[in-house]
């Protein structure tokens, strides 16, 4: 019976699809791990189209007048279209289909998803939703100028960049990849709930786990917000209906809307649009916990406490996501809810910074790359959420709203925070996805680049936008109120930025010459405690576990445990009574 | 276990012999019966989420009303009573189907199978005549319109006569096909059931298939009785 309804939690390997030909095992693969470096990928491949537009974004602003084939439209769709991408093609994809994919089955201890065919359909309808979005740039008019919250009515009007095919392909590969994604996000919480090995409880998952499991049941809920939005705005666009669109004039004419309401699609498109905020930082606080722990030697101060705020966070992020709308026009008692709610927010986030704060007291912090930048993530983490709390306030919020302010905060928090424990990430996890170790040297190089290369392009913005520089603006031209430092402020911005860009290289060059000439890493060469670390082949294979699945007998945090003769204790080793426990 | 207590374990300390050791699959329900379930929280929510906008655009008065004044009630065609009781009675063939299944009634499971199925399938096809009369009333989307009317290039941004006024259409046309498109995907699961069913009638295949699909069934009727609740309301 077991064999049965539980494939993936069985030692029988023969009910899983065994794939013969190159492309069953390569190309419509159904197993975890091919899936998951599918999707990184070419989350990866589509996140540095975004990179070029953000540095055509920065040589326009650094050095405006100087970039011919850089148009005021131009640059619309730079703006937009590199923020959508990073934000739900790059970060989303990245984190839950690529990291959620390879790690939830082998820090369970499963040999697969719980549904490996829907799982392979899930990356192969991202994949679609990418080429429609890549399709954009090539059609008459190019893609969609309208920002990367696509607010209507100015969206589908005429005079918005890519008002005719842009805007149609944008929500037709958006509601693509909505589908493609609910298939994965169905995989990934089911099988932290059905697929766990014995001895897996609950409490005894690593925080990674629980990070990416909150993220995708709050991605099942808030996506269709986005889903919804998506289509009531393509019938506006196409069907001649008013939801979103109210009755107005467009460059002289009437284009016959009336009565919809723009204010409605902002309701939808930020009850998907905050939780989104957690459902990308969630994975990297889980994955965060669990770099600090392994590289600290040390176990994760008030784990329970960790799981906890997880929990607590994903829940309260649906009550706080008008805090995007203080400036829209909606009735302003609203403001204080959400204010409100916005600094509750402020509460469990902070126990997870003191956690980690308190993780790396007096631990035995070996500075390795993944260290580096799990460290550097708490500075970049700390720095956004701070500037968080200025704009959660409504009083604060109405000035700043319009300024470069708001994008130094979004991109501290949300762009450069979860960037870097995806670097982290990949550092950390590549002698088990490659069997092969990574350039150290290289990977400091990149590290310290890209850390302070961040503060020099995000710290100033904090500046321009107490000086009221506007965001999304072109060109700043003769202004009255913006000194000349801003320009130069600007400039300095931009030769970081594009010093930054360069750096990545680093990163690419170290990941493919290690793929190949990389030393062996052998088993475990962290000494985790995790069950990833411990199949019986690195790389692991299909079906993960060999013959025997594991057993598990403990949590993942059992390092330096006094008396035990390693400095960690690997979750499928059985308790040692003669051992003595470790106090926490 | 209960979840307070799973989730108050002390993991950290050593388990007490023998915890945690018995075997998952001894007292896990089914994978895909908790995938059913988080899949139907999904269509709940999607469901939830147009329903909230469909009373914001309507303009109640308060702190959530946006509309601008332009809804006109829509008065339903009275087909639609005969499509939901189809609907309802392909509800009761599955629940007939499941009751059959336990009982090991093989004649009576494909019969209770094959009912269901045709009365879905005849909710489907009446939903579309439904749509056909809304059509002749002049209740009508552009897009369809101007593809029918041969305009030059349907994509255009719609103007004048290709634009459809009444929200209540609107509405009315998005919930409807939403919900068709559900039980669209519901039929493909019915097919994979009823040729499971007919295979083995009491083999372990049918046992877990039959009463998921009867599960997705009678979601699909309670979603359309509430939109139907919301649409004919108002």
């Amino acid at each position: 019976m077991a064999t049965v309804t539980h494939p993936t939690l069985a030692d029988d390997l023969t009910p899983l699809h065994h794939p013969t030909t190159w492309i069953g095992k390569y190309v419509w693969s159904q197993d975890h791990k091919v899936i998951a470096i599918q999707y990184s990928l070419t989350a990866i491949a589509i996140g540095l189209v975004a990179l070029v537009l953000s540095v055509l974004m920065r040589l326009q602003l650094g050095f405006p007048d100087t970039f011919a084939f850089i148009q005021p439209e131009n640059y619309l769709q730079y703006v937009t279209m590199h923020g959508m991408i990073m934000v739900v093609y790059l970060l989303t994809a990245l984190l839950l289909g690529g990291f959620g994919n390879y790690l939830i089955p082998l820090m369970v201890g499963a040999r697969d998803m719980v549904f490996p065919y829907v799982n392979m359909l899930s990356y192969w309808v991202y994949l679609l939703a990418v080429l429609v979005l890549v399709a954009s740039f090539f059609v008459p008019g190019g893609p969609t100028g309208a920002g990367w919250t696509l607010y209507p009515p100015q969206t589908i009007l005429e005079g918005t960049p890519g008002n005719d095919w842009g805007i149609i392909l944008m929500l037709v590969s958006l509601a693509l990849f909505i589908v493609g994604f609910t298939m994965g996000g169905l995989n990934y919480v089911v099988t932290v709930l059905q697929a766990r090995t014995k001895g897996m409880t609950l409490m005894r998952m690593p925080c990674a786990v629980w990070g990416i499991f909150v993220a995708a049941i709050m991605a099942l809920l808030a996506f269709p917000a986005l889903f919804v939005a998506c289509i009531m705005m393509l019938l506006d666009r196409l069907a001649g209906t008013s939801f979103f669109m109210p009755a107005l004039m467009s460059m002289g004419n009437n284009p016959g809307y009336e009565g919809g309401s723009p204010i409605l699609f902002q309701h939808l498109f930020w009850f998907f649009g905050h939780p989104e905020v957690y459902i990308v930082a969630l994975p990297a606080f889980g994955i965060v916990s669990d770099l600090i722990s392994v590289h600290a030697r040390k176990n994760l101060f008030g784990y329970r406490m960790m799981v906890w705020a997880i929990v607590i966070i994903g829940a309260l992020s649906f009550f706080v996501w008008a805090h995007h709308m203080y400036v829209s026009g909606m009735n302003p008692y609203f403001g204080f809810f959400f204010a409100t709610s916005t600094l509750i927010i402020a509460v469990p986030t902070a126990i997870k910074v003191y956690n980690w704060l308190l993780t790396l007291w007096r631990g035995d912090i070996h500075l390795r790359v993944p260290m580096l930048f799990a460290i550097a993530f708490l500075f970049t983490f700390i720095h956004g959420g701070l500037t968080g709390l200025f704009l959660g306030n409504v009083s604060v919020d109405v000035p700043l709203s319009d300024t470069f302010f708001v994008v130094g905060h979004f991109h501290m928090v949300m762009g450069v925070s979860p960037i870097i424990v995806i670097f982290g990430a990949i550092y950390h996890w590549y002698p088990l996805i490659t069997g092969r170790m990574y350039n150290e040297t290289l990977g400091q190089i990149h590290f310290w680049i890209t850390f302070i290369g961040v503060y020099v392009i995000y710290l100033p913005m904090h500046y321009l936008g107490f000086l009221g520089v506007p965001r999304r603006y072109y060109a700043l031209g003769e202004t009255a109120f913006i000194p000349q430092s801003a320009h130069v402020a600007n400039q300095v911005i931009t030769i970081a930025a594009l010093v930054v860009f360069a750096a990545q290289a680093v990163f690419f060059v170290n990941m493919i010459w290690s793929l190949f000439r990389g030393p062996r890493a052998g088993h475990n060469p962290w000494g985790a405690a995790s069950l990833e670390w411990q199949t019986p082949d690195v790389p692991p294979k299909h079906g993960n576990w060999g013959e025997k699945l594991p057993v598990v007998h403990r949590w993942a945090y059992d390092y330096s445990v006094p008396g035990a003769p390693r400095d960690f204790i690997a979750q499928n080793e059985p308790h040692d009574p003669a051992l003595k426990h470790h106090p926490t | 276990m209960s979840l307070i207590g799973r989730l108050t374990e002390k993991s950290w300390e050593p388990a007490a012999p023998g915890a945690h050791l018995a075997d998952p699959a001894s007292y896990r329900p089914a994978a895909a019966k908790v995938g059913l379930v988080v899949l139907l929280g999904v269509v709940t929510m999607l469901f939830a989420l147009i329903a909230t906008a469909y009373v914001m655009r309507m303009g109640v008065h308060g702190p959530v009303g946006h509309g601008g004044g332009d809804w006109v009630r829509l008065s339903e065609p009275p087909l639609l009573w005969f499509n939901t009781g189809a609907l309802v009675a392909s509800s009761f063939a599955f629940h007939s189907a499941v009751t059959a299944q336990r009982a090991g009634d093989a004649r009576r499971l494909r019969a209770s199978l094959i009912a269901a199925g045709g009365l879905g399938a005849a909710f489907l096809i009446g939903q579309v005549f439904v749509w056909r009369q809304l059509d002749t009333s002049g209740y009508v989307l552009a897009l369809h319109m101007g593809i029918c009317t041969g305009v030059a290039d349907p994509l255009a941004l719609p103007t004048g006569q290709f634009r459809s006024g009444n929200p209540a259409v609107a509405f009315f046309y998005l919930i409807t096909v939403l919900h068709g498109l559900h039980i669209a995907g519901g039929v493909a699961a019915w097919a994979r059931t009823t040729k499971r069913a007919f295979d083995g009638p009491t083999s372990a295949a049918a046992a877990r298939a039959v009463p998921l699909c009867a599960a997705y069934w009678h979601f699909l009727l309670l979603v359309w009785l509430v939109m139907l609740g919301l649409l004919i309301s108002t």
